[in-house]
């Protein structure tokens, strides 16, 4: 197995923010597949763990012409300059070369929190608390991936443990690339509207590279060159408008805190 | 040879030098490191063979597939099945979760009764034996011909093969009465089968086919009839030609998500959908943009001699009338109806939110009566006829026992209580309970699986089985067009407290001495479903889905009942043909309720209009709202915190939103705390400043509290379903109240 | 001369003692043995007598899921009755495969939750043979008593037995540094994501 010579990938997502119902389908199935335990009494949405979050808008206009749009946030995935991995004084964020996924490696991290501080998304989520799950609902725990412990900082990773699950089939069946379709976050599965698309954008034939391309795409807070790897879309100008002046509005800004 | 202290010294020295040279600080240095990341009581997965197994939700009347992934036999994912015929790959949040519903907090575990204990609440295990005794007892004591001295059992998923079991034991007790809810979706289907002369049999929403929805606050993109249905409706909306797209008009005070994702969004004042729909019927007449052939034929009452025709009532409902009341401009009602009117086949759809409650009777007649209007029932896009899943009783039995909608039984009528655990996805308010009981000594015995909503009212407990615990039968969802059977099988053990309803049932017949006739269908509870599923399979109907491999043949190819009944309990579904088109019976446009005519009149009018005076001293008008997830009496899954506790993406009990200006003109402020007084009593909430709420509304949400993900809720916790007052026809809707800090 | 060198000597014998201790003593205090709950002969197996080979006991799933030890159905595949005259036989007949019990093995190589690997994409297009990393595991007449460390429950067979860590078995020893080496000789990446889950 040489990585070094196999195809570099660039996971990426497209949310169409015209078919987001705010449902929060992706908010509970991101919390199962990534045991994520449930909130102590004391937690709140300051303090609570939310790889995914699903955040209310509204185009700011009084009663009867108020209209609300949700836009679901989990970690951008930035690309180069990506401001978490250049502050982690512990290497416990990098930047996987092979996925382009942003990984956050909670074992490795001494829970200072500089990543979190500097994570212009709020995407980013501490363990103010040991994870508790009540009595006999740890057997419902993925055994894919590993819980963590207080004290740790925590973000999606794309699933990651879904691509190395099509990574060893893929071995199995003797191909060394993934099928794509093998591939899918748990939040992308769960949206009953398909308003997530998911793929590589690395390859300008892909769904996702497709969609970047069509028009009325845009990622948050792009004027601070992060790169984000997770991109919306909508063909309302004030949804479009909103996404973008979140980072001019401090009571927005306020509002998405993590 | 002396030892010296400087000899000691050179030896610990000499020791603590050579220790540099063993693995012992450098192996227990990274010992130590690794200790550090593996703390015993953080829990660890289960490992162990990760399988595949098909199952049917029965959270609420939905029936949606679910995928369970399993290590070894314990679920510990549910998704949804692609190409589900019935949920079409998706599951709701609430479906995500169910998978935790075992393991809640809230569960009651064996039988309880309830009991005051120094003046607090309690419940207290007690024997089965004591419960059965005490209903039996009570059961003896019911005077035979007193139909207000009654035993009633309320099924919020009527159409189970454990309903038929209800049915069937109310039957051979006294003044037995069945009684279900009115399940969203099929508010209005029920007032317009009750709008037939002759029986239509059950009817089901042409949503694929339609070009609009005007709905009435019926929450279609948020857990609406079968919620994937919706969605997958929602996903080929973008790729359809804009001129065909289905257009949603969602006619709502409050901004839902359906209001904000609609085509548009018509704020109407509080309580007075009646006077829209009525404003709409008035212009569709007066523009004869109505199926004026079909209203000749068929409507009864659309003229009379005496002056109480619909055409009469309608007259008065002219566009500004109508205006007047539900602050909706004249042009947008001409605007609305005509768009109504020029995107045929349109389906007007009544219902109201599920924490916010059921329109009344009048309401949904005024709603149903535009369809009938419009010429939209039988026909592709519109309300269209479907069979019932085939069963013994409605080939071989007719029910003597009525049945009817708690909101149609007799106030102060119910002795005996019995409420069955399926859920509704509406709210239930006890106070609407608490008046069809006899003001003294009824007896109310719960078969929840939580001690929660309904239940802590409960006098006794016989906790039942829970999702994934016990094999069940999942009919038809009520807005479905195709009838369907599927089964949920019971993927876990349930625990040793726990009581089948089937079994209780049969119980309580032998300890009451009367006879239990449903003991010819099998005498167990899976004998009864596969007896069930051979009827179908007799029928030779309709298509069958399997989980496995997402196919879908005819029933003719299965090869014996035996079959059929295995791919039902791996996650198949069973799916009827089309019904043939039924020829419509006669109808009358307004309803046959007596005084129907004045009835609607006054429903036009307004749920606020009979004592205006009212509003402007109390200030504001409660409205509860909800999502159905998490307004029935059940329980979710912990998980759930994400959604309410941990974001603000849903709204806990006690969480309110007021307009701006509204709130700052009422010394409110944003996120602080405030009471809400009615005429039931007060309550303290949270209140939040949202600029999409009508100006003198209070929402206030109808939802878990913070408590109910992690104990189980017998006391304390205020709903604010207990501030609303309880109009006349049993609607909950909107309600006066103060707002002081 | 020996009044001279005696403060010497002391000092010397406190490091000589140290050593004893920290080499000898130390693994003995700090690592716990148990027995495996029976007897396995991986040469019977394997040998001439079976001729099985890894895979065939220790097999992928479809998908690329590698079952580790087989589980007792396996087991019983061949053994529903007696097939030889060994003790542990017999236990394994009428104890596991009678009453379709899975054997409690201690995993000599088992990994901590957090890491994640995958054995199809090292057996199947790496072509790593098992003996690499498993050493001469396969042609074992008994299994060995499974180390377990006080401190951290792991298994000896992670840190590898032989404390130093110096010039041992190339299969000896399972941590990351172990694994990161021979995806640096072998030119793969070392990104935290691909271990650890």
């Amino acid at each position: 197995m040489d990585t070094k010579n196999k195809k570099q990938h660039r996971y990426g997502m497209v949310i169409d923010l015209d078919k987001c119902t705010g449902c929060g389908a992706c908010m509970v199935a991101c919390a199962v597949e990534n045991n994520i335990p449930p909130a102590t009494a004391k937690a709140t949405d300051r303090t609570g763990i939310t790889w995914v979050r699903v955040y209310k808008f509204d185009n700011g206009l009084p009663f009867p012409n108020n209209r609300s749009a949700y836009i679901p946030m989990p970690c951008q995935q930035c690309g180069e300059h990506t401001p978490c991995v250049s502050v982690c004084p512990q290497k416990a964020v990098e930047v996987d070369a092979a996925s382009g996924i942003v990984a956050q490696i909670p074992v490795r991290c001494l829970g200072c929190r500089y990543c979190m501080t500097a994570c212009p998304y709020h995407a980013r989520y501490f363990n103010w608390w040991d994870p508790v799950w009540p009595a006999g609902m740890e057997k419902t725990l993925n055994p894919d991936v590993s819980p963590r412990m207080r004290g740790v900082v925590e973000k999606c990773n794309f699933c990651h443990e879904r691509l190395q699950a099509a990574r060893a089939k893929a071995a199995a069946e003797g191909r060394d690339e993934i099928d794509p379709s093998d591939y899918q976050p748990a939040c992308v599965e769960a949206c009953p509207t398909g308003a997530i698309t998911f793929g590589d954008l690395a390859d300008p034939n892909s769904e996702v590279a497709q969609l970047v391309q069509n028009g009325h795409a845009f990622r948050m807070l792009e004027t601070l060159g992060t790169e984000p790897k997770v991109y919306y879309r909508s063909d309302q100008a004030w949804v479009r408008q909103i996404a973008q002046q979140e980072v001019q509005k401090p009571k927005a800004k306020e509002k998405v805190h993590g | 040879m002396k030892i010296s202290r400087r000899d000691l010294f050179k030896f610990v020295g000499g020791s603590a030098v050579g220790a540099f040279l063993t693995p012992i600080p450098w192996k227990l240095i990274d010992d130590a490191a690794i200790w550090s990341q593996n703390w015993s009581w953080i829990p660890r997965p289960l490992h162990g063979e990760i399988r595949t197994k098909f199952t049917t939700c029965t959270l609420c009347p939905a029936g949606c597939g679910a995928r369970v992934r399993c290590v070894g036999d314990q679920p510990v994912m549910l998704t949804g099945v692609t190409r589900h015929p019935v949920s079409r790959g998706t599951l709701c949040p609430a479906g995500l979760g169910g998978h935790h519903l075992p393991y809640h907090p809230g569960r009651a575990l064996q039988p309880l009764q309830r009991v005051q204990k120094n003046g607090k609440i309690e419940f207290a295990p007690v024997s089965r034996e004591a419960v059965e005794a005490a209903l039996a007892a009570a059961i003896s004591r019911l005077k035979p011909g007193t139909p207000n001295e009654s035993i009633v059992i309320l099924d919020q998923q009527p159409g189970r093969t454990i309903s038929r079991v209800y049915r069937r034991f109310l039957e051979s007790v006294p003044n037995g009465v069945y009684v279900t809810t009115s399940a969203l979706g099929g508010d209005t289907l029920c007032v317009l089968q009750e709008m037939m002369e002759k029986p239509y049999g059950p009817v089901g929403y042409d949503l694929e086919n339609t070009r609009m929805i005007l709905s009435f606050g019926a929450p279609l993109l948020d857990g609406w009839g079968t919620p994937g249905r919706m969605m997958e409706i929602i996903k080929a909306q973008g790729s359809k030609d804009p001129d065909y797209r289905l257009k949603i008009i969602q006619v709502e005070t409050r901004q839902s998500r359906t209001a904000s994702f609609a085509d548009e969004w018509v704020a109407i004042n509080p309580g007075t959908e009646a006077a829209f729909a009525l404003g709409l019927a008035h212009v569709l007449i007066h523009e004869n943009l109505y199926d004026q052939d079909l209203i000749r034929r068929k409507a009864i009452d659309f003229r009379k001699k005496d002056g109480r025709a619909y055409l009469n009532l309608v007259e008065q409902f002219t566009p500004e009338y109508a205006a007047g009341i539900s602050g909706i401009a004249p042009d947008r009602i001409i605007a609305t109806a005509r768009t109504l009117a020029q995107n045929a086949p349109a389906i007007v759809i009544g219902g109201g939110d599920p924490g916010g409650g059921p329109l009344g009777k009048e309401e949904e007649t005024a709603i149903a009566g535009l369809n009938l209007l419009l010429g939209g029932i039988g026909r592709p896009g519109g309300i269209v006829a479907r069979r019932e899943v085939p069963d013994i009783m409605s080939t071989s039995h007719h029910p003597t026992v009525p049945e009817m909608e708690i909101r149609d039984v007799p106030d102060h009528s119910i002795r005996i209580l019995i409420l069955d655990a399926a859920e509704s996805g509406n709210a239930l308010p006890w106070a609407l309970l608490e008046r069809k009981l006899v003001p003294q000594g009824a007896l109310v015995v719960s078969l929840s699986s939580y001690l929660t909503g309904l239940t802590k009212h409960a006098g006794y407990i016989i906790p039942a089985p829970t999702y994934l615990e016990s094999i069940q039968d999942v009919p038809a969802p009520i807005d479905a067009t195709t009838a369907s059977f599927s089964l949920s099988s019971a993927l876990l053990t349930a625990p040793a407290g726990v009581t089948e309803p089937f079994e209780w049932v049969k119980r309580l017949a032998s300890v009451a001495g009367v006879p239990f006739v449903e003991e010819a269908q099998g005498s167990t509870y899976e004998a009864q479903l596969k007896n069930r599923v051979e009827t179908i399979y007799r029928a030779k109907r309709g298509t069958v889905f399997s989980s496995g491999d997402g196919k879908t043949v005819p029933i003719a190819e299965i090869s014996s009942a035996d079959q059929l009944w295995k791919l039902l309990s791996e996650g198949g579904c069973w799916i009827d043909s089309k019904a043939e088109t039924k020829p419509m019976p006669n109808f009358s446009l307004l309803g046959k309720t007596k005084d129907n005519f004045e009835r609607l009149q006054v429903a036009g009018q307004g749920r606020l209009s009979r004592e205006p005076g009212l509003v402007a001293a109390f200030g504001f008008i409660l409205m509860p709202f909800g999502w159905r997830g998490a307004t029935g009496n059940g329980q979710i899954s912990p998980l759930m915190t994400k959604l309410f506790q941990e974001s603000g993406l849903r709204k806990l009990s006690g969480q309110t939103a007021v307009n701006p200006e509204t709130g700052r003109a009422f010394g409110l402020t944003d996120g602080g705390q405030a009471w809400i007084e009615t005429e039931k009593g007060a309550m303290k909430v949270e209140v939040r400043f949202d600029a999409a709420v009508m100006p003198r509304v209070i929402e206030a949400a109808v939802g878990p509290s913070v408590e109910a993900f992690s104990t189980a809720e017998t006391q304390g916790t205020q709903n604010i379903l207990d501030l609303c007052h309880l109009d006349d026809d049993c609607a909950w809707r909107v309600t006066r109240a103060r707002v002081t800090t | 001369m020996v009044v001279k060198n005696r403060g010497r000597l002391i000092f010397l014998a406190g490091v000589l003692v140290m050593l004893v201790v920290g080499w000898f003593g130390f693994p003995r205090m700090l690592y716990q043995k148990t027995n495996q709950p029976i007897q396995f002969s991986h040469r019977v197996h394997t040998g001439d007598k079976a001729g099985l080979t890894c895979e065939d006991c220790h097999s992928f799933q479809a998908d690329g899921r590698f079952n580790g030890i087989p589980s007792i159905s396996k087991c019983g595949g061949c053994h529903v009755g007696l097939l030889g005259n060994s003790p542990d036989e017999k236990v394994l007949v009428e104890k596991y495969v009678a009453t379709n019990t899975e054997i409690p093995w201690l995993v000599y190589s088992r990994q901590p939750e957090n890491a994640y690997f995958s054995h199809v994409q090292h057996v199947r297009l790496a072509k790593i043979q098992c003996e690499r990393c498993h050493g001469p595991h396969g042609a074992g007449d008994t299994l060995r008593p499974y180390e377990s460390d006080r401190l951290t429950s792991y298994s000896r067979d992670i840190w590898g037995h032989s404390l130093s860590r110096i010039h041992s078995e190339v299969w000896d020893g399972k941590k990351m540094d172990n694994c990161a080496s021979c995806h640096e000789q072998r030119g793969v990446s070392n990104s935290c994501l691909l271990c650890h889950k």
